[in-house]
């Protein structure tokens, strides 16, 4: 089942002789389930892909679908709840609200939608995420690897179609990321839950079921492992 | 709760500091809004309660109505509350002096119109009965007839009638053809069908209200009476005074007026007088020509500078609070926030805000409301002497409804236009954190010789003024107007203040006494006199002078100088007394003179004549100078023409030393002489002032004024206590420093909570950038150079700026009186060094503050720290 499918999709910036194109005519989809890695040099374009299938941004032209829906054909307020309820991203400097703690953090999408919380969603999830005795902490009390594993719980929280990872483990030690990694993966196969990861790490990319390389704005290699 | 309200309530408590001072900002502002209105209120109880004390506490009476129609007024349904009097008669007043009055009016009155008719009880008791009586000191003091509390006085009362039969009443006045005293003779009225009834006078009142009770032209002077309700109804027609339910509604009191008169006219044919009490129905609102129109236009604009200001600083906290979440509301947006939820919560704040700092405000206004009031009357009781009304709280719901309404609006526009940009913060520009670097190179440009002059430190100073200009143009601007206002307002109440002091100090007397006798001069000049001696003797006077004057003439050709020459031809016609100056021959009391003469050092002989012509002179091109009016040297031998024909004088000397109670600003030259003098003869002068430099003027003048309340003799005497004048106008203008500096306190407080805010916000944003220059090799005497170079930049800017504005401003307020005063305008210097003392402080102390935060932080890990 097909879970995205892109189109044609280009972004470009500035204007005249400044004129970039960031993202040149990209078009691929991906099947429910599967764990994709989107592979590419500094500035090829990938984190860019990444925003625009995440909904943050918006392309010059082309079109992204998620389970089916144009996504931007939507308005802005119906994207933000479209994210909320479809969409989990994981960025490299987690991008926390420092002010919230742990649970509040993970809960912020139910919260925001007006959901009640599953507490036992909840607890499960803190359980996986290694979390469950740092569930009142504040982001800033946490080592780097932990605050990760709270953005992960952030995007898994409403079981989305799909989640995206902007280079996860970037800012990471080796021993963290495996950890990373390895939820991703767990969450990939318990979940059966539709996993996009950037990243500049070939070691992660061969643990994924697709890579997909970017150069200059376009796909240049699309290879299953 | 919401997350986003939980958010926000936690980021509010986390800047708990930022916080506190807008929450104080809001508190300031809502104080002052409140304030104003809570002082507006007071004026105008105030002004309602005096005029119920002065004109009685009713809106309309209707004079002279049928009792059996009575029930028209009682009943009607905008009608309160009512209460009734009854004219009883007219009598003589024998020995009545002013042969304008020579009729008591006798008028009966309810319990509740004794109460409410605005009578001011002077001595005794009101009446409580039909045959007590009090009346009016007028009787004293202006009819001259001697009445004392305790008398019983009989008076045969009846109807004032024209010769022609036609019933006269207390609003015609009478006809004095004839000016007899004598009853009866003459006259062309006359009172008929009297009855005769005895009073006993139980007390003594001030004149009634001339604009509801005893006109000025009233032929009788009104003494009251105590009649109860059923004794009305027994009597004549009768008069009823209403307080309506509405009397702010005018049309509707036309017709309610319009619409009794009718049916009373319909009914028995009687013609029914009605009065407003116009004075209290315009302070309630009732009339067009609302003197309280300009002072609600006064407050409204004041109220909108608050507002204004106001909004202008609120906006910048939130803008603050807002561009610090910038990134936060980012992340919000990027796992699903809406735009009406962000802004949502923006308002959230301000509501919270709102919520603390009004509540707060309102209670620190009524507290400024109540210690202004109690300070107005504290500064102002021993100055106003009788009948003083004390300024009066009124701080209704109204007022606190109207604070609580625009504090609120002020908030919301403060919040609005963060809020909305709040909500267009995209996921994108927070992940990449581009709005707030939105900077070209050209526009930091800064120059070599900033480099040369201040190094490094300096130049990172300026490329950051330059960079948040917009941050800082919000704190430069309220600066400035600080700055402005202050220095603008200051020179204005010191010149209000030197003004006074221009006016009363060398006058050389602080009492004068001027007795007021119509009669013949050579009489008057007598009596005057004879009045004089007493109050010298019976106070033990030894610094006073008194003296006669009179007009003559002097050749102007011969004697006048150039400017005098030129002033006359370009103030009168070419006639033939245009070769006539005027000159005013003054005797001055022979002990006065021989004091001045020892002060001038001129040794005193029976003729002896002193000169001064001095005149300050202005005209539109020429600024003043002194000159003088005539060209006459000491020893000069003069001629004036008077009266008695044509004098020979010779002067002994000529000053610009006047006596007291002459000035050299007038345009006539004065030759003083003793009374003794028989250079003209003192009978055809006139007697004016005995002018006294008193030790204690107030305790002398409250003894004169008792001498004149108790002796009818003194009746006449007009008082003028020259040091409580000035002392008043000082209070006064002590009132205004107090209310305006008051006034420019809490705006610039309000300024300094935004200055404190946007300061240590930017300092602490830009605390890893700062981090990185430590880190780098920046040393922390270097750093904290940096900082102070910054501080000095801005403050200097806005003082730049302020300074001109200010001085500006008070030179167009100088410019405004300043026809009236006889100095140049001077640069305030005092209020610009003040304002610049204050600006380095304030900016100093909020550098220091926040510098003491950054200075305590780890670079390390202000710089790993993404999260701030």
């Amino acid at each position: 089942m097909e879970i995205l499918r892109v189109q044609n999709l280009v972004k470009t910036y500035g204007k005249g002789e400044n004129k970039v194109k960031a993202v040149d005519d990209v078009s691929f989809s991906v099947e429910k389930g599967e764990l994709v890695a989107i592979v590419g040099a500094s500035g090829s374009g990938k984190s860019t892909i990444l925003h625009l299938l995440g909904g943050v941004d918006r392309p010059t032209s082309g079109k992204v679908y998620i389970d089916g829906k144009d996504i931007y054909s939507l308005s802005n307020d119906n994207l933000a709840i479209f994210r909320r309820r479809q969409i989990g991203i994981i960025y490299q400097f987690y991008n926390l609200i420092p002010i919230l703690n742990v649970q509040e953090n993970i809960t912020l999408p139910c919260d925001l939608d007006g959901q009640n919380v599953d507490k036992e969603r909840l607890s499960n999830l803190l359980k996986t995420l290694g979390l469950e005795n740092r569930a009142m902490h504040l982001p800033n009390e946490l080592s780097g690897g932990q605050q990760q594993r709270v953005s992960i719980g952030r995007a898994m929280i409403n079981n989305p179609a799909i989640i995206l990872a902007d280079e996860p483990t970037g800012n990471l030690d080796s021993k963290a990321s495996d950890e990373i990694v390895s939820l991703l993966k767990l969450s990939n196969k318990k979940y059966n839950q539709t996993v996009i990861i950037i990243t500049h790490d070939l070691e992660i990319a061969r643990q994924a079921d697709r890579v997909i390389t970017i150069e200059d704005g376009k796909i240049i290699g699309d290879e299953r492992n | 709760m919401n997350i986003l309200n939980k958010f926000t309530l936690k980021s509010l408590s986390k800047n708990k500091k930022r916080t506190i001072v807008t929450i104080i900002g809001v508190a300031l502002s809502t104080a002052l809004i409140c304030a104003v209105a809570g002082m507006l209120m007071s004026l105008k109880k105030t002004l309602i309660d005096t005029e119920k004390q002065n004109n009685g506490s009713f809106h309309i009476r209707f004079e002279n109505v049928p009792k059996e129609e009575l029930k028209y007024i009682e009943n009607n349904q905008n009608i309160k509350g009512y209460f009734y009097s009854q004219e009883i008669g007219f009598s003589y007043l024998e020995n009545s002096q002013n042969e304008n009055k020579p009729y008591l009016y006798v008028l009966g009155l309810d319990d509740e119109a004794l109460a409410n008719s605005g009578l001011k009880l002077i001595e005794g008791k009101m009446p409580q009965n039909e045959n007590e009586l009090v009346i009016s000191n007028h009787i004293i003091t202006n009819g001259r007839v001697e009445f004392k509390v305790g008398d019983t006085i009989t008076l045969d009362i009846g109807n004032r009638v024209h010769n022609s039969g036609y019933v006269l009443s207390k609003y015609n006045t009478f006809d004095y053809g004839s000016s007899s005293n004598e009853p009866n003779i003459e006259n062309s009225e006359k009172i008929i069908d009297t009855a005769s009834k005895t009073y006993t006078i139980v007390g003594i009142i001030d004149r009634p209200s001339y604009n509801t009770m005893e006109p000025f032209s009233s032929p009788g002077y009104t003494v009251i009476t105590h009649l109860t309700r059923e004794q009305i109804m027994q009597g004549k027609n009768a008069n009823i005074s209403v307080y309506l339910k509405d009397p702010s509604d005018r049309t509707e009191m036309e017709k309610l007026i319009n619409t009794i008169t009718d049916t009373i006219m319909e009914d028995t044919k009687a013609e029914v007088k009605v009065i407003k009490n116009s004075e209290l129905l315009r302070f309630e609102g009732n009339l067009s020509d609302n003197s309280l129109t300009a002072i609600y236009n006064i407050v409204g604009i004041v109220i909108a500078i608050i507002v204004v200001s106001s909004v202008f600083v609120i906006k910048n906290s939130f803008n603050i609070s807002v561009s610090e979440k910038t990134k936060q509301y980012g992340m919000m947006s990027s796992v699903g926030a809406t735009s009406k939820q962000i802004r949502k919560s923006v308002l959230f704040e301000a509501l919270f805000i709102g919520l603390i700092g009004i509540p707060l405000g309102i209670l620190c206004g009524i507290i400024a409301v109540v210690v202004l009031v109690w300070l107005v009357n504290l500064l102002t009781s021993d100055i106003i002497l009788n009948d003083s009304v004390l300024f009066l709280y009124g701080l209704p719901l109204e007022a606190i409804l109207i604070t609580v309404a625009t504090s609120s609006i002020t908030i919301f526009f403060s919040a609005i236009i963060p809020a909305i940009r709040a909500s267009r913060i995209t996921p994108i520009e927070a992940i990449r954190e581009s709005k707030d670097i939105k900077i070209k190179a050209k526009k930091i440009k800064t120059s070599k010789l900033t480099k040369k002059i201040f190094g490094i430190g300096g130049v990172i100073a300026a490329k950051n003024l330059k960079r948040s200009r917009k941050k800082y143009r919000t704190t430069v601007i309220s600066l400035v107007v600080s700055i402005t206002i202050f220095i603008a307002l200051s020179s204005f109440l010191q010149d209000g203040l030197k003004m006074t002091g221009y006016y009363y100090n060398d006058y050389g007397y602080n009492i004068s006494v001027l007795a007021n006798i119509d009669k013949e001069t050579q009489l008057a000049n007598k009596e005057k006199l004879e009045i004089y001696n007493e109050i010298i003797s019976n106070f033990n006077l030894t610094d006073y002078s008194y003296n006669y004057e009179r007009n003559g003439q002097i050749d102007l050709e011969k004697y006048g100088s150039q400017e005098n020459k030129d002033i006359h031809r370009s103030t009168t016609d070419n006639d033939a007394s245009d070769n006539l100056d005027t000159i005013e021959i003054v005797k001055l009391d022979k002990n006065y003179f021989s004091r001045y003469l020892k002060e001038l050092g001129v040794k005193e002989e029976k003729n002896t004549a002193i000169l001064t012509d001095e005149f300050m002179y202005s005209t539109e091109n020429n600024p003043q100078r002194v000159i003088r009016l005539f060209n006459i040297k000491d020893g000069d031998n003069i001629n004036i023409i008077t009266e008695e024909g044509e004098k020979n004088i010779t002067i002994t000397k000529v000053t610009n030393k006047p006596p007291m109670g002459f000035y050299s600003s007038s345009s006539v030259g004065y030759i003083f002489i003793s009374e003794e003098s028989d250079l003209i003869s003192t009978d055809i002068c006139y007697l004016d002032r005995l002018l006294i430099n008193a030790e204690k003027p107030n305790e002398l003048e409250a003894n004169l004024l008792d001498m004149v309340k108790t002796d009818v003799k003194y009746a006449g005497l007009s008082i003028n206590n020259i040091e409580a004048n000035a002392e008043a106008e000082k209070r006064i203008i002590l009132i205004m420093s107090i209310f305006l500096y008051g006034f420019i306190g809490v705006i610039t407080l309000i300024g300094v909570t935004n200055i404190f805010n946007t300061i240590t916000t930017n300092m602490i944003l830009r605390s890893k950038e700062f981090a990185m220059l430590k880190s780098i090799g920046m040393t922390k005497k270097e750093f904290n150079k940096m900082i102070f170079l910054e501080s000095i930049m801005y403050g200097a800017k806005s003082l730049l700026i302020g300074i001109p504005l200010g001085v500006g401003l008070s030179y167009l307020i100088y410019r405004s009186y300043a026809q009236n005063i006889e100095f140049g305008f001077r640069l305030p210097m005092m209020p610009i060094l003040l304002s610049m003392l204050f600006v380095f402080i304030i900016v100093g102390l909020t550098m220091k503050y926040s510098l003491g935060k950054i200075n305590k932080q780890n670079i390390v890990e202000t710089i790993r720290n993404d999260n701030i």
